[in-house]
């Protein structure tokens, strides 16, 4: 998996534009998701990889955010579900750009099939020379939304 | 589908659902790339399989082949090596009974800086808790917060 910094990056160009704050948060939860599941159950959990993958498979990811989107309030829930599946999708959309030499990221259609795809666009250690890049990329959109922000409040001129 | 109606059944039915496809990704994975140890434990029975090394270390360089350790396992495997001993590859292949041997279709040295890997785990558990933390100053009930409201 490209490192958290990397999905956080594609989350904070996809999700900044949102007007709301909160459903931000949970956008930029729902891209962390796929990693943290697979992490804890993985680490913490002690479980065997296959028993994690559903945590990166589009389908699967559905009763993991169902689940996590039962946990807010009532008026929230339809929201937080979609911000944070979208979030997960996209986490899982740029995996699937990763090298495993043909055996595959993403059980795409799991639990309909065990099929694993690919693209093979970066090696996953080379995820490390995305970092400084991703970096780069969080400044710019911030540093371009302040400047909007600015700009939206000068009066106008006489 | 979001509503309260139901509410227990449904984080019931959501979590039970998790549950099945854990155990069904782990069943139906299980005879898919195995890991070496248990290859090379039960030969006959992996005779013919997938297999692929995220990270393997070469051990040792003859002129056909190669010996390579992933884990706690070793195995020779045929043609020529990629890489003087000590380098660490990436390969997919074939495993054989016979020997056993590994017979690779795919083979990549990986880079260098595959070592950094423990940077880019330790940026990530600060960007999970960074994610976290933005999520809790909206979402966490704040005791002050409500002190300060009810004083207006």
């Amino acid at each position: 998996m490209a490192d958290l910094l990397v999905h956080f990056a594609s989350a904070y160009a996809v999700g900044r534009p949102l007007r709301d704050g909160r459903l931000r948060s949970i956008f930029y939860v729902g891209v962390c998701l796929p990693d943290v599941l697979y992490k804890s159950l993985l680490y913490l959990g002690g479980a065997p990889n296959w028993l994690c993958e559903p945590t990166h498979s589009p389908l699967a990811l559905i009763p993991f955010c169902y689940a996590a989107a039962l946990l807010f309030e009532e008026p929230w829930r339809k929201r937080a579900f979609l911000a944070l599946l979208g979030g997960a999708w996209l986490h899982v959309l740029f995996d699937l750009g990763k090298n495993y030499m043909g055996s595959g990221v993403i059980l795409w259609a799991f639990p309909f099939s065990m099929q694993t795809v690919e693209l093979g666009w970066y090696a996953g250690e080379d995820s490390v020379f995305l970092m400084l890049p991703a970096l780069a990329l969080i400044g710019a959109i911030e540093l371009l939304f302040r400047r909007k922000k600015v700009s939206g409040r000068e009066p106008a001129s006489p | 589908m979001f509503s309260n109606r139901g509410y227990r059944w449904k984080l019931g039915a959501a979590l039970t659902v998790i549950a099945i496809l854990g155990v069904a990704a782990a069943r139906w994975g299980d005879s898919i790339n195995p890991a070496l140890g248990r290859c090379v434990a039960e030969p006959r029975r992996w005779e013919g399989a997938s297999l692929w090394f995220p990270a393997a270390r070469i051990l040792s360089v003859r002129e056909t082949d190669y010996e390579i350790a992933t884990g706690a396992a070793q195995i020779r495997v045929t043609g020529r090596a990629p890489a003087a001993s000590g380098a660490l590859i990436t390969l997919t292949g074939i495993f054989h009974a016979d020997g056993p041997r590994f017979e690779p279709l795919r083979t990549r040295v990986l880079s260098p800086h595959v070592h950094l890997r423990w940077l880019m785990e330790a940026v990530s558990i600060v960007v999970a808790l960074a994610v976290l933390a933005n999520f809790a100053r909206h979402f966490l009930f704040r005791p002050r917060l409500l002190q300060v409201e009810r004083s207006d």
